[in-house]
């Protein structure tokens, strides 16, 4: 059975008897890329199952708004960045009252996480990354990891080409200079 | 540095670091529609008390401008009692002495000022007394009483 298009789900979804249905087979198809893209930016799996929830709940409370001018898959990756962003900001005021950061946190949750089989230099290669700012982490996870061009990230991140370009370069420069230090 | 660029390329290659628990993606769309269908139902209890929740508040608001006004007028009242209250306090006081005063007490006060009254003509008598017996010499003196007029 060939997978059901996006026009095909949000045409299902207006409709009040088949919306549930429309929504069942959004989660099937875009999970997996959800769930990727939100777990390299918290790294542990308890939060992103957390976070990737909130993205569906706020995918089917929003998908009526949806106006088609990118792909659905481009407006989902949004909200799942700014989801996870937000998830990282609620920690970071909670993380405030124990004076440690964001990042120590993140890395404590990946050094102690079940979910995680990763290499020494796996383990190293994400201690580096956590010492970009977010933004800079999330541009080179999509573009090392993901290899997604960089058109497509701009709609995501709502920045330009060149920024992410320049970003992109930077955030590899310091990983470099992170692993040749350690 | 070419060593550095080596193990990022190297690392990209290798398998993903991250995993999940077996068939987690399984569940996934029914552990969503669950929370999906519990944030429904904590929505439809507001959306049931929405009309009660407007109409106390609208209560509140009301009461609350009602209150405001009241007070502001009370104050603006008390201030005025407060006046009205001196000023009354002092024509009860004077009705007070008005009423406690018998006739005969009046009759002596008016009785009293006549005396007083007499008291101011006797002093002011000499000074008259005085005139007459002017006029009476001018008069032994031939002086006319044209004269004592213009005078």
């Amino acid at each position: 059975m060939s997978e059901i298009s996006d026009i095909e789900i949000l045409e299902m979804f207006k409709q009040a008897s088949k919306k549930e249905f429309a929504f069942g087979e959004l989660v099937k198809k875009f999970q997996k890329p959800i769930y990727w893209h939100v777990r390299k930016i918290v790294l542990s799996h308890d939060d992103a199952d957390d976070v990737v929830q909130n993205v569906f709940v706020k995918i089917w409370k929003s998908l009526a708004d949806f106006r088609g001018d990118s792909k659905l898959l481009t407006w989902i990756l949004k909200i799942a960045t700014n989801e996870s962003l937000s998830f990282l900001k609620a920690k970071k005021r909670k993380l405030m009252i124990s004076f440690s950061t964001v990042e120590e946190y993140l890395k404590n949750n990946l050094e102690s996480d079940a979910y995680f089989s990763g290499d020494e230099m796996q383990l190293k290669l994400q201690k580096a990354l956590l010492t970009l700012p977010e933004k800079q982490r999330i541009v080179f996870n999509m573009k090392y990891f993901d290899e997604m061009k960089y058109e497509e990230m701009s709609e995501i991140l709502e920045t330009s080409v060149g920024a992410l370009k320049a970003s992109f370069h930077l955030a590899t420069k310091k990983i470099e200079e992170f692993l040749k230090r350690n | 540095m070419k060593n550095e660029e080596n193990i990022l390329e190297s690392l990209k290659n290798q398998a993903n670091p991250f995993d999940i628990p077996e068939k987690y993606f399984d569940d996934l769309e029914a552990r969503v529609q669950y929370k999906i269908s519990e944030q429904s139902k904590n929505i439809s209890v507001f959306q049931k008390a929405k009309p009660y929740l407007m109409l106390a508040a609208g209560f509140a608001l009301i009461f609350t401008i009602w209150k405001t006004i009241t007070f502001a007028y009370l104050d603006n009242n008390i201030s005025q009692n407060i006046e009205n209250e001196q000023v009354k306090n002092t024509i009860d006081i004077e009705n007070y002495e008005l009423e406690s005063i018998t006739e005969n007490e009046i009759i002596d006060i008016i009785s009293q000022e006549e005396m007083e009254e007499t008291e101011i003509n006797e002093e002011v008598l000499p000074e008259i007394a005085d005139k007459e017996a002017i006029i009476d010499y001018l008069l032994e003196e031939n002086i006319s009483e044209l004269d004592i007029i213009e005078y």
